[in-house]
């Protein structure tokens, strides 16, 4: 059972996370309750990123996700309909299938050996006839399946709430953001595909540390990457002070920040001043043949994108065009990668890494891409270790007693936000680095953690929305 | 007495739940299997788990409603091999 944080007097949710006056307990990051609460009413409700279709291409393939701290099977059946399901058993509650990924007939339960066809149906139960006496109705116990899935432009994403709206809804104004991360460089749709397998690894500290800081703390750039800003990681070499991102050619485009506080999500994108997109700009310099392969893909994207403005994008759309975001609760994306933040204990992230790359493009440029993002993400990464060295020792640094007498503060930007007609419905701070988006995702989250259902948060309104009541300022 | 520790001769016989010298991993699709029942079928495929396999049933005694039909088949009801 649940305890429900916001009836324990005052240190209710609304004590806890102050963002009026940008103040945010460190309890919400450390306290074992609230992360219970968590996952029952954020990680229980909200759409979840479970992994990309390029992963189960044929009849019988699957590969395991995370929703939340659960282990699901997102699967291809043997008619061509992908499902996603909890990974357990319903007779005793073994896991069906141990393997990250491969390609199955059915999945057998090791246990008793209760076994389900790919779309899930309980097909064969040992002795039933001779010891259930066929009593036992297979239809009501096949594998538990999601709410709802989508698959969006090749991504799937899931829900385990039947009342969720639809993930369109869902993600708002960033709907078209999302599908641009999973266009190939030529502008078409779904013209992707993953590295295979992930990564995968395990950090030290509350997933909200990097969830909720990902794609909203441009301030900690300076100093947390002083060195790797200085090491040359880019694909340019030492080009032009050896940056650690690829080159891009200049366009009137301004990168703000962009939050959408009642749908939780945000990120670092571009307005832009002229429509269109910039043109191409050599950046891979140590590898032959990738600027032209790029070249020649981008043009094909300038030709698409024609005169539209692409408001919510990175300022140079393409491969590592700039611009990532992230959408509620616990995933970062980009055009080049993916970063699922899931929950494994309060005191404990597994983030995943995956990599997107043209469906299409020759190996000499996959391999290429796969080098530097190796280089920059995940495990090994030097961006992102530079990155784990913060949340691994704000976590444990948060937990003393006397730590958690003094609140995290979140003033950076605060109340000096506004509003663009050009993109309706999207507050954007511009006014140098701003904890904007860090605000709207606890904005959201106390909404998710205060609701009883979606009919509570969805859709939105102000009246209903009693952590927004009053509030003039993000 | 330990389980187990009995004379060869006062243990009884063993139930054929595994068919002797057959590895249900290794039967071939179109082998022909005779299950608890003397039903008949055909193996149409073979889930490689080590306890499924999918067959067509072409005899069934007990229930002849079942001839025909296709159904998952776990290790412990097959007899034998037929040919």
């Amino acid at each position: 059972m649940v305890t429900y944080i916001r009836g324990k007097g005052d240190r209710n949710l609304q004590s806890l996370v102050n963002l009026d006056n940008g103040e945010v307990s460190r309890e919400v990051y450390v306290n074992e309750d609230i992360y219970a609460q968590e996952l029952e009413q954020v990680f229980g409700r909200a759409w979840l990123f479970v992994g990309h279709e390029s992963q189960v291409p044929n009849p019988g393939d699957f590969i395991l996700s995370l929703m939340g701290e659960e282990e699901v099977i997102l699967t291809q059946d043997r008619k061509g309909v992908i499902h996603v399901f909890l990974n357990t058993c319903r007779h005793r509650g073994m896991k069906v299938c141990r393997y990250d990924e491969g390609n199955a007939l059915v999945f057998t339960c090791p246990f008793h050996a209760w076994t389900y066809d790919t779309d899930g149906r309980l097909v064969g139960v040992p002795h039933h006839k001779d010891a259930y006496f066929e009593e036992l109705d297979k239809s009501q116990w096949g594998l538990a399946e999601v709410a709802q899935m989508c698959n969006f432009y090749g991504s799937i994403w899931a829900t385990w709430d039947a009342k969720a709206p639809s993930f369109e809804d869902y993600l708002g104004p960033f709907a078209e953001t999302v599908r641009w991360a999973f266009m190939g460089s030529d502008g078409e749709d779904n013209g992707l595909e993953l590295f295979s397998p992930a990564q995968r690894w395990r950090l030290p500290t509350n997933w909200k540390f990097p969830a909720f800081s990902f794609a909203g703390d441009s301030a900690h750039a300076a100093m947390t990457h002083l060195s790797v800003n200085a090491a040359a990681i880019g694909p340019q070499g030492e080009k032009d002070g050896g940056g650690r991102h690829p080159m891009k050619a200049p366009f009137p485009a301004k990168n703000v920040y962009m939050a959408v506080p009642d749908l939780g999500h945000s990120g670092q994108l571009a307005i832009f001043e002229q429509p269109g997109i910039a043109p191409y700009l050599d950046t891979w310099l140590a590898d032959s043949g990738v600027d032209e392969y790029f070249r020649e893909q981008h043009e094909k994207r300038r030709e698409k994108v024609g005169d539209k403005y692409i408001h919510m994008q990175g300022a140079s759309p393409g491969p590592f065009g700039g611009g990532q975001f992230h959408i509620f609760p616990n995933v970062t994306m980009s055009n080049f990668r993916i970063l699922p933040w899931h929950p494994h204990g309060v005191g404990m992230t597994e983030a995943w890494r995956l990599y997107q790359v043209d469906r299409n493009a020759p190996k000499y440029v996959k391999d290429a891409i796969r080098h530097f993002v190796m280089r920059y993400c995940g495990p090994g990464g030097v961006t992102e270790s530079d990155d784990m060295e913060n949340w691994n020792y704000a976590h444990p640094a948060s937990l003393g007693i006397i730590a958690q007498k003094y609140p995290y503060s979140f003033h950076l930007g605060l109340g000096h936000n506004h509003t663009d007609e050009r993109i309706p419905g999207v507050t954007i701070g511009d006014k140098g680095p701003s904890e904007l988006n860090q605000r709207s995702r606890l904005t959201r989250w106390v909404e998710f953690m205060e609701a009883k259902s979606w009919d509570e948060i969805y859709p939105v309104s102000p009246t209903k929305n009693s952590s927004k009541n009053g509030r003039k300022k993000y | 007495m330990v389980q187990g520790s009995e004379p060869e001769d006062k243990k009884p016989p063993a139930k054929v739940n595994t068919p002797a010298g057959m590895f249900i991993r290794d039967i071939p699709e179109g082998a022909k299997l005779r299950l608890k029942g003397e039903a008949i079928v055909e193996v149409i495929v073979n889930a490689k788990d080590g306890g499924w396999l999918m067959g067509r049933y072409l005899e069934s005694p007990e229930d002849p409603e079942m001839v025909g039909t296709e159904d998952w088949v776990f290790f412990s009801d097959v007899i034998e091999e037929v040919n």
